[in-house]
């Protein structure tokens, strides 16, 4: 056994420093699956990409699991700007929310830093137009690690092109999500797939998940790729 | 020296100046409010109506008044007499009252008190009228009524005002006008007659101003208080030009700055730091906070912001800083240590940190809080707010039909929907469902561009990729029925 003040133990010290190693505090998706993909849960103080037309979606429920207020970072005079009534519709109160806006991207991005280095918020959304650069995403990180904060990037806004494919992009963040909508099997139950592209402490999967609002949590999906029966007050057209 | 520098501010004196009157319109009429010395002289009276002051001297030169612009004129006057005294109060809509007491020796006594503030004045209005006197009634009296200049003591205050009308006593055109009509037209009249006949006769105020008058009856004036500045100067002996040099100034400067507030217990909401350089050219660097604020650290994050860029050239010589707006700032950090420390992580005081450097740089409506707002149509269900109201507690928000995640700033035209398909973002995509309508009606109190047509009927559709879509129809008699995207459910 080598003494505690050893250059083992200094070793030792110095790699829990290292962002990698530490034990790391994370808000757990509350599915099991997932959660195991990413060894306990989303990362606190790191930042992650969500991509795909389903993204935003994912995101709002996610942030509802986060706690304090959410800092929603977005662009000025953006095409489709989130829209409040529908948050809450999806079960994150707009009220929480402080929504930031600028011009150009380098005031975003400044306001994102300072966002995630203030410490002041649970969760900030960052709203990108164009995707994220190597630097960028790696200032970003360093500010999320420093004020403890936990980043969501959200590299393609809505209205995309959702053909499925997310394109190689910066590996600066933590973990990257693609995700695309899936057809929901009861109206209040959106359900998506998600794949885990990259993760930097763990492994990569893909899921189909439901969100249960009432218990504020995903579940998987068992049988992927069958197409549940419409709600009722729903018209079937030819599918 | 100051005859010269009158005629450089007013070159158009030297000419003989023409009848000029300041007019009004008071119910279809148009009446003279004001008249200069020539017009004066010509004839024409205030309260005359324009027809009948036309006709006394066609020449005549008239301006709409301007109430409000006469109102700051007049308050910017009565700052200028706080050099006399620092009770200043405006009296009526073109007078101000000094109260002198105890003032006068500091400039060598009363009547140069009087050619001091004459002086000081006639070059902003060379119509003054001015009067000493121990009462305010009797003073408004000589004033406006008397010869201009006049010094009254308590001795001589029953004679002088005994030559004036009785409207001097600053009575309702009713009582003047009764008095006029039985013979009582000066102040002088008055004297022989008992008070309690004046009463019982003509009113209590009649009596009673008259007593004012000759300081028989206190007469409380309202002096409004001078509102204090929060302020803080620096000179150097030598032009700074280092920015290290500069922060540390700034710094300076905000220590003391907060130090001022401290003792009166406020914040500030807005701090204007004014650099002066060494050829006279000054430079306004303007911080804002979302909440009244007294950290110095804090501030001076915010102008280490602002003096990125700053240009320094020859040097700066001044700084002047003042907290131009400021809020109560209750309670002591000691006092409710406990409170901060209990309060959860991202803590209100981080937060409005956060916000004070980011609506500094953004602008302050960049950062935003949402309330919800009691409207159907979907552009106006919510409110956003600059987050410097964010305290205020918001309603709770309402959960109806179903809504999309983002709205479209602006609807899109679906010029080929049909049942079928749509084409939208450079692909046809087929309708694999659709649910509703939803039928919105537009306020009928709102005149919006952006609803030409009274009713839409909202859809939400899912294509085969599962994307969902809020679309609606309208129809107008002349186009037909037209399909708009309004929002995504991403």
């Amino acid at each position: 056994m080598p003494p505690d003040d050893g250059p083992a133990a200094a070793l030792r010290r110095q790699f829990s420093a290292c962002a990698l190693c530490g034990p790391a505090a994370v808000i757990e998706t509350g599915c099991p699956e997932v959660d195991r993909a990413l060894s306990g849960g989303i990362r606190q103080g790191a930042m992650h990409e969500m991509g795909g037309p389903g993204a935003t979606g994912f995101v709002v429920a996610l942030a509802r699991r986060f706690s304090g207020q959410v800092l929603w970072i977005a662009p000025a005079g953006q095409g489709a700007p989130f829209y409040p009534p529908g948050l809450a519709a999806a079960g994150l109160d707009p009220g929480r929310l402080v929504r930031i806006t600028a011009y150009c991207r380098r005031d975003l991005l400044w306001a994102a830093e300072e966002s995630l280095k203030s410490g002041a918020g649970g969760l900030a959304i960052i709203e990108l137009d164009r995707p994220i650069t190597l630097s960028e995403s790696r200032r970003l990180s360093l500010s999320a690690q420093a004020g403890r904060t936990t980043g969501f990037v959200l590299a393609h806004a809505a209205m995309e092109d959702d053909a499925g494919t997310p394109k190689p992009l910066a590996p600066g963040v933590w973990t990257r999500w693609a995700v695309s909508g899936l057809p929901a099997a009861h109206a209040g139950y959106p359900r998506w797939r998600i794949e885990l592209v990259r993760n930097r402490a763990g492994i990569t999967g893909k899921w189909s998940i439901d969100w249960h609002e009432q218990e504020n949590r995903f579940r998987v999906v068992r049988q992927s790729g069958h197409r549940p029966a419409r709600p009722a007050d729903a018209h079937r057209l030819a599918g | 020296m100051r005859t010269g520098w009158r005629d450089s501010v007013f070159p158009f004196e030297a000419e003989p100046p023409a009848p000029l009157a300041i007019i009004t319109e008071s119910g279809n009429r148009l009446f003279v409010t004001n008249v200069n010395h020539a017009g004066a002289e010509a004839g024409i009276a205030a309260g005359m109506m324009l027809a009948d002051a036309r006709a006394v001297c066609p020449g005549l030169v008239t301006r709409p008044g301007d109430p409000r612009a006469e109102g700051l004129f007049l308050r910017a006057l009565a700052r200028l007499c706080r050099r006399f005294t620092p009770l200043v109060a405006i009296d009526g809509s073109d007078g101000l009252l000094l109260d002198v007491t105890g003032c006068d020796h500091l400039f060598g006594g009363a009547a140069q008190l009087l050619s001091a503030l004459s002086e000081t004045l006639v070059p902003f209005t060379p119509s003054l009228r001015a009067a000493l006197a121990p009462t305010p009634g009797g003073a408004i009296a000589l004033a406006r009524y008397g010869v201009t200049g006049q010094i009254v003591d308590m001795a001589t205050m029953r004679d002088a005002l005994s030559p004036l009308p009785v409207t001097a006593l600053r009575l309702d055109a009713a009582t003047s006008a009764t008095l006029m009509r039985l013979g009582l037209e000066r102040i002088g009249d008055l004297y022989p007659l008992a008070t309690a006949a004046l009463s019982r006769r003509f009113g209590a105020p009649l009596a009673r101003r008259l007593r004012q008058a000759l300081g028989a009856d206190a007469e409380p004036v309202h002096f409004p208080r001078q509102r204090r500045r929060h302020d803080a100067v620096l000179t150097f002996g030598e032009p700074i030009f280092l920015m290290p040099q500069i922060e540390a100034a700034v710094a300076h400067l905000l220590k003391c700055l907060c130090r001022t507030l401290a003792r009166s217990g406020l914040g500030c909401r807005q701090v204007t730091l004014t650099i002066g350089r060494v050829d006279a050219s000054a430079w306004r660097l303007v911080i804002a906070t979302a909440n009244p604020a007294r950290s110095a650290g804090h501030l001076m994050g915010l102008f280490r912001e602002r003096l990125k860029g700053f240009e320094v050239e020859f040097g700066i010589e001044r700084m002047h800083m003042e907290a131009t707006h400021t809020g109560r700032l209750e309670g002591t950090p000691a006092a409710f240590a406990g409170l901060e420390g209990a309060r959860p992580a991202g803590s209100s005081e981080a937060m409005t940190r956060l916000i004070d450097r980011l609506a500094n740089r953004l602008g302050f409506d960049h950062v935003q809080t949402l309330t919800p707002a009691d409207s159907h149509v979907p552009e106006r269900a919510f409110l956003v707010h600059g987050a410097r109201f964010a305290d205020t507690p918001a309603p709770p928000w309402r959960t109806g039909p179903a809504r999309p995640l983002r709205l479209l700033a602006r609807p899109r035209p679906l010029y080929d929907f049909c049942l079928e398909h749509f084409s939208w973002n450079r692909r046809v995509r087929r309708i694999i469902a659709r649910e509703g309508p939803e039928r919105i009606e537009a306020e009928w109190w709102w005149d919006d561009p952006a609803w030409p047509t009274p009713t839409r009927d909202y859809w939400r559709i899912e294509d085969e990729h599962a994307n969902r879509f809020w679309v609606y129809s309208t129809t107008t008699p002349r186009t037909g029925r037209r399909w708009y995207l309004h929002g995504v459910f991403a």
